[in-house]
């Protein structure tokens, strides 16, 4: 165990803070689109990779303007939540096929956007331009990035705005799309469309998270397996049918996994990662969370 | 190498086997000539060249069956397997050394082949994965019926697919896996052109503490036998002076984020840090610790004197050193810049490592295959243990024998110095 600083403590608690945005992030695309749809998106961290994947290449090939390029990699994954959605998942379910086959629909999403990237792009791993992780300020020596700070901000802003738009009209609509859908119809709320503006709102949002995380840690057709592996976690943990446990869960888990490292290495940490889960999932199953208090869609 | 000294090559080694061919029907040729006299002295020169051939090819006999049969060779064709990540975290190098490699069989094949038979490389994308290059392997060895394994990138796929090798006893020609595993003669079938990872952080941290003489030392680690072996060479190289690791740091492939361990660097107040990582991972680490405020020296394995890794991490690694199994690209010497021309020429694209890694990997086979007395599975390995000083350009001399399976010993040092890698400490026999 190594010696804790004070500043030390405060390093590993902003970082995991900060990660812990990203998760949630990347978790709420997956939870609104599991709440409106009933399918298990895979696919969400490689919508994120392509975006990055391919705003990269247009930037490196000076072909527009940067923040152009970024705009382009979002509504390039938001357009393939949309085709997702429109192309596979709408046509399971019209045939009433959904259950059980969205994982492998999506997961064959996850696997074509892979092949895609990696025979079109490339597999040699890429720097990406920072997005202000090079703008760095502290106190004592305790170092923060522009990055870390703007992702919290922006992540605490953006949930904040969606629990209020779960009481707004179109948000009752798709509440009301995900609980009851021949129900909602019968109000004339157009399930249909509900649905691809959902998957739509997913994709773009995989395709911020694809690119901030690529702005820390650098792009390839692989980077964003381990953060999707813990989104998943935080949302098996909080339950894929709410929002707020799982999205708190997915702060928690960043800073839990942060403190392990930092305190037992490493390789403790992904154990008592796994340890966790267990004992939450087992032990705790039903008493861990009170669901009525949620905000549900 | 150039394409016109392979093909020379391919011309001396070409007329070697005529010559030999040659002395072994001298019998007849000799017959007819004691028609025309002098029957007596050409009887007995004859039948000494006889006896000679014989007991030479007695010689080979005895340790290579120049008569059987081994799979993967046809009258036209002689077909090697690879078993390599081409896709996953650690697709890069095995593409790049697929590319290097087939740069090099392209320009035997183009010359007229082994005994004119062409080579052809059938790939297996084993992910990384143990367990994918254990059904890689086995399906490039039963499905396809290769005759040999050739190249690889990898460590940990490859050990896995040790124990399925010997019991075939396939001859498997340099793999970059550099495990003390590999190399070693519990493992015969398997030869090695690249010094391990013990060798190389011995050298490379033994350079460190006698040339540049650091503050205080730490050490990153990946887990596993990769990780074992380097540390294993840094304790070596410590072992006797004032120098030890004030903290060692594990690390793992899946990690999202690194801040952890870069705070716990920092922590230690180490002015060098020895990371081995993958690749990737590594250059990971260094830009995390860079956002904490923490800038240490770093030295990796040699794999990051890669372009491809310069390109995307050298502007944050300035100052790296690294062990090197192969000659940097930007080296002046003149095989090492023939090679850079000659693969630009052949393939449009500046060649990378990974790509003189195969490169290399395919010259020590094609060596073999052509001294190789007849084109079974062990007269191929015998051809490999008679490979003696065998010079790619790339890397040191390959020698073999017959109670040796590692056929380099040598490492070099270099440093990342403003983008460019820089050889600042020779190829030396590790000790």
């Amino acid at each position: 165990m190594p010696d804790i600083s004070l500043d030390g403590a405060i390093q590993v608690t902003l970082a995991g803070l900060s990660t812990g945005s990203v998760y949630a992030l990347l978790l709420l695309g997956i939870l609104i689109i599991f709440r409106v749809s009933r399918a298990v998106n895979f696919a969400q961290g490689q919508m994120g990779m392509i975006a990055a994947y391919v705003a990269y290449a247009i930037i490196a090939a000076s072909l527009l303007p940067i923040w152009l390029a970024l705009v382009l990699g979002i509504a390039l994954a938001a357009t393939i939540g949309l085709l997702t959605d429109r192309v596979l998942i709408e046509r399971l379910a019209k045939r009433g096929a959904l259950s059980g086959q969205d994982l492998v629909v999506t997961l064959g999403v996850m696997l074509l956007l892979t092949a895609l990237a990696e025979t079109f792009l490339g597999t040699q791993t890429k720097s990406f331009i920072p997005l202000g992780n090079d703008v760095q300020f502290g106190f004592r020596s305790v170092v923060v990035n522009l990055n870390q700070v703007v992702v919290l901000v922006a992540t605490l802003v953006l949930l904040g705005a969606f629990a209020i738009f779960l009481r707004t009209k179109p948000g009752v609509a798709m509440r009301a799309s995900a609980m009851n859908p021949d129900l909602a119809r019968t109000f004339g709320v157009n399930v249909t469309r509900v649905k691809a503006i959902t998957w739509t709102v997913s994709g773009a949002l995989a395709g911020i998270v694809g690119i901030i995380i690529g702005s820390r840690l650098s792009v390839d057709p692989y980077y964003m397996t381990a953060f999707l592996i813990s989104a998943f976690i935080a949302g098996i943990i909080g339950g894929l049918d709410r929002f707020v446990a799982p999205i708190l869960i997915a702060f928690a888990l960043a800073l839990y996994q942060n403190w392990s490292a930092f305190i037992f290495g490493s390789t403790a940490g992904t154990a008592s990662l796994f340890i966790l889960v267990i004992v939450l999932l087992a032990i705790l199953p039903k008493k861990f969370l009170d669901e009525k208090r949620e905000a549900r869609a | 190498m150039s394409r016109s000294s392979l093909m020379k090559r391919a011309v001396v080694i070409g007329s070697v086997a005529v010559l030999l061919t040659a002395c072994a029907t001298q019998s007849d040729s000799e017959d007819a000539s004691s028609a025309s006299g002098s029957a007596e002295t050409t009887a007995e020169e004859t039948t000494e060249d006889s006896q000679d051939a014989a007991e030479s090819e007695g010689e080979v006999a005895e340790v290579c069956d120049v008569n059987g049969n081994s799979q993967g060779v046809t009258d036209d064709t002689i077909v090697l397997g690879s078993f390599t990540p081409l896709t996953g975290p650690v697709a890069d190098p095995g593409n790049g050394a697929v590319a290097g490699m087939q740069v090099v069989f392209d320009e035997i094949n183009a010359a007229g082949g082994i005994d004119g038979r062409t080579i052809e490389l059938i790939t297996a994308d084993d992910q990384y994965d143990p367990a994918e290059a254990q059904a890689a392997a086995r399906r490039l060895n039963e499905q396809d019926g290769v005759f040999a394994f050739t190249g690889g990138v990898g460590t940990p796929n490859f050990v896995a697919v040790l124990p399925y090798i010997q019991s075939e006893a396939i001859p498997a020609i340099g793999p970059y896996a550099p495990s003390n595993q590999v190399g070693v003669m519990d493992n015969p079938n398997v030869y090695m052109i690249w010094p391990n990872f013990v060798d190389e952080f011995q050298v490379s941290t033994r350079y460190l503490i006698e040339e540049i003489q650091p503050e205080k030392l730490a050490m990153i680690q990946m887990q596993g036998d990769v990780g074992d072996d380097a540390l294993q060479g840094v304790e070596n190289a410590l072992e006797g002076s004032d120098y030890e690791l004030d903290v060692i740091v594990p690390v793992e492939a899946t990690t999202t984020d690194y801040s952890p361990m870069v705070q716990e660097l920092k922590d230690s107040g180490a002015d060098w840090v020895i990371s081995i990582n993958q690749p990737t991972g590594t250059g990971q680490v260094i830009q995390a610790a860079k956002k904490i405020g923490y800038e240490p020296n770093w030295l990796t394995q040699s794999d990051m004197t890669d372009g491809g890794w310069v390109g995307a991490f050298g502007a944050d690694a300035d100052g790296l050193i690294a062990a090197t199994k192969a000659a940097p690209l930007s080296s002046e010497d003149p095989l090492v810049q023939e090679f850079v021309t000659n693969y630009k020429d052949t393939t449009g694209e500046d060649p990378t490592l990974w790509n003189a890694v195969g490169y290399a990997q395919a010259l020590v086979t094609v060596e073999a295959l052509q001294n190789a007395p007849a084109l079974t599975r062990d007269c191929l390995e015998y051809s490999l243990q008679n490979m003696a000083g065998f010079e790619t350009g790339l890397i040191p001399p390959v020698t073999f024998s017959a109670d040796s399976r590692q056929g380099t010993s040598a490492v070099g040092v270099a440093e990342i110095q403003d983008g460019t890698v820089i050889q600042v400490a020779p190829f030396a026999p590790v000790s």
